[in-house]
């Protein structure tokens, strides 16, 4: 047993040996080491979902205030939308003691507790894309879920021309789409014409979306129109559309601004698709922290202890309208990107 | 050579705790070497509790898959039934039913799912993964038909201390649900080491028709980890909504991956009949502290899953050193 545990521990010793050393020349190059060369401040941006191609926009967003400003923003959440992990990311900010924390809220209630503990300690929260209201978060940067639901709507009812059945493409259960399908209702029970026949999930995949927006389109063949209030949506109704032979006699109204999204609308698939300033959202999330930090908003002299906030208590980001006219200029991969 | 061999992979599935016990401490080790700041942020206590309040909730879950796998089965269901568990619960208490009240109730749906669970595969004689799979997607739907994806708030303020309480122990603030995981899972460890009944399970689990011929009611034992496991998801969705005081349809999304990998990365075989509650309490804490120091590495997010398959992996290849891979190894390195 001794000779076994003697080669264990040789083995150990071997393993630290050659981990300390095959790091240690590497570390001149290692964007962690260069953080410690400089001493960067740092700051996260808690997300959700974070393997959809929505964020691309609020990443680059970040990474860019991060640039210009000389700091560090690194991007975490949960792959899905369980809120919990979403918490444990702001704990370990917390504990790891970062500057500035955006966050967006899977559930604005379930955050309360902990961008609160944030703010108690010293640490400023924004809230991004959903709203915590009821938390002390310093501002909300973003569009109203439900008021780009509204605004969605109300295009789709102009496109099919205020009659005809319609159905919308959303992921049951997540609030901010939740939000937005009420939008889209109401924007679209303005019209006496226009009935909502069918709620679809996409389960955020283009495939599943292709599929669910398939099977709508046998059971409503008079359907005149997809309302899809996610980015998996767009692309999956448009999808449908192009396989079954429906094109111009179904109208899409897609969501956000990925490439699948786009091409289907410059084929003419996809009427138009509403894209969120991410990009902006993030980078004024950063700035704002940063000049929280640095006192450079000078209301007072000194905010913290005159116990308010300089910065406007939420920010509407509004929404752009992408259609077959400005497509060419949302692309991601242009230059210069 | 070949004695050290044959006495290290005996060793290493001899004591799989101990085992497990160098990876965290070489891991640990690692990240407080390798963390790029100057201040220490990684063996901190403000960072420990993190990683203690953050594993807490699955702990519970792991406890009861142990036991489901010993026992030969397998369960997919845990993260829909937490889910059910904060959602009863919450549910109960915005309808004025007093907090004990609604978590027995809540902790009853848990174990109701357990018994469906329990009563498909040892009565109808369905494959585990295939009954747990379905009550996996019925649970999330019943949850989601419940509440219609809005989340429960309006909690009792009382409820929501559960959450955020702690308890001074010597010098430490230990949080409640970090107290409970902590005694839970002592409490199962030994339990499940010297109960006459919970020993059953590694029986049934290894042979399940010699256990069933020397007198052990097999189904029943069967059925009894899968209540036991479904009111332990239960309690981790109770004691989750007491921390974020909202109870929502997708809580504990893929908790029931993260879960048996835990388990199986502790030593558990999916065969049935291996395994230890420490084994699988340790894997959790080993997962539990790779997140959180790949966190402060600033290990890129999408990295992070392959990281965590990776360690499963290599975890369960551990058990497959044998002595003639050892050999075929020395000879490569002869050449």
């Amino acid at each position: 047993m001794s000779k076994a545990l003697n080669v264990i521990l040789a083995a150990l010793v071997i393993l630290l040996a050659y981990f300390h050393y095959s790091r240690a020349p590497s570390s001149h190059t290692t964007e962690p080491a260069a953080a410690k060369a400089t001493g960067k401040e740092e700051y996260v941006l808690v997300a959700v979902s974070v393997g959809n191609a929505y964020w691309i926009d609020a990443r680059d967003g970040s990474q860019d205030a991060a640039r210009d400003l000389g700091v560090e923003v690194q991007f975490t959440g949960p792959q899905g939308s369980d809120v919990k992990q979403q918490v444990d990311s702001i704990e370990t900010a917390i504990a790891r003691g970062v500057k500035g924390i955006i966050v967006v809220p899977a559930e604005p209630e379930a955050l309360v507790p902990s961008i609160n503990r944030a703010i108690e300690a010293g640490i400023p929260v924004i809230t991004q894309d959903t709203d915590s209201p009821n938390s002390r978060r310093y501002t909300f940067i973003g569009t109203g879920n439900y008021e780009a639901g509204l605004i969605g709507g109300k295009l789709l009812a102009d496109q099919i021309g205020g009659q005809g059945e319609v159905a919308l493409l959303t992921i049951p259960g997540q609030w901010n789409l939740e939000e937005r399908c009420r939008g889209y209702k109401d924007a679209l029970a303005k019209c006496p014409g226009v009935k909502v026949v069918s709620i679809g999930n996409d389960r955020a995949e283009e495939s599943q979306a292709a599929a669910e927006a398939k099977s709508i389109l046998q059971s409503h063949p008079e359907l005149a129109g997809f309302g899809c209030v996610d980015a998996a949506g767009g692309a999956g109704a448009a999808v449908a559309v192009r396989d079954l032979g429906k094109k111009g006699k179904v109208k899409i109204i897609a969501m956000d601004r990925n490439d699948a999204t786009l091409d289907f609308i410059k084929e003419g698939f996809i009427q138009a698709s509403l894209a969120q300033r991410s990009y902006t959202m993030a980078y004024l999330g950063v700035q704002m922290l940063h000049a929280l930090n640095h006192n450079q908003i000078k209301m007072v002299k000194d905010w913290r202890a005159a116990n308010t906030c300089p910065l406007p208590s939420t920010v509407d980001t509004g929404t752009v309208v992408i259609t077959p006219e400005n497509v060419r200029f949302f692309y991601h991969g242009e230059p210069g990107r | 050579m070949l004695n050290a061999g044959e006495a290290i992979s005996r060793f290493v599935r001899a004591h799989r705790e101990f085992v497990i016990g160098i990876a965290l401490a070489l891991a640990c080790a690692g990240f407080y070497l390798f963390q790029p700041s100057d201040r220490d942020l990684f063996m901190t206590i403000g960072n420990w509790r993190v990683i203690a309040v953050n594993i807490s909730t699955d702990a519970l879950m792991v406890i009861g898959m142990t036991m489901v796998i010993i026992a030969g089965g397998f369960d997919l269901s845990v993260g829909s039934t937490l889910a059910l568990g904060g959602i009863v619960t919450c549910k109960l208490m915005v309808l004025g039913l007093p907090i004990p009240g609604a978590i027995v109730a809540g902790l009853a749906a848990g174990a109701a799912v357990g018994a469906v669970n329990g009563f498909i595969v040892t009565k109808i004689g369905v494959n585990p993964l295939i009954t747990t799979l379905g009550t996996m997607i019925i649970v999330r739907g019943i949850c989601l038909v419940a509440v219609q994806a809005n989340p429960v708030t309006g909690l009792p303020r009382a409820f929501g201390g559960i959450g955020e309480g702690f308890r001074i122990v010597g010098h430490f603030e230990i949080p409640y649900s970090v107290l409970i995981m902590v005694v839970a899972v002592i409490l199962a460890d030994l339990l499940l080491r010297h109960s006459r009944f919970l020993r059953q399970t590694y029986y049934v689990g290894g042979n399940e028709e010699a256990a069933r011929l020397s007198g052990i009611s097999v189904d029943w034992v069967r059925s009894f980890t899968y209540i036991i496991t479904g009111a332990l998801a239960a309690a981790a969705g109770i004691i989750n909504s007491a921390r974020l005081i909202s109870a929502s349809a997708n809580a504990g999304e893929r908790a029931e991956l993260r879960v048996i990998s835990a388990v199986v990365i502790g030593g558990a075989s999916l065969a049935g009949g291996e395994g230890t509650i420490l084994g699988a309490f340790l894997g959790l804490l080993l997962v539990g502290v790779i997140e959180n120091g790949m966190e402060i590495l600033r290990v890129n997010i999408y990295m992070k899953n392959v990281m965590l398959g990776l360690i499963l992996i290599l975890a369960v290849t551990i058990d497959r050193i044998n002595v003639e891979m050892l050999r075929r190894l020395i000879r490569w390195f002869k050449q």
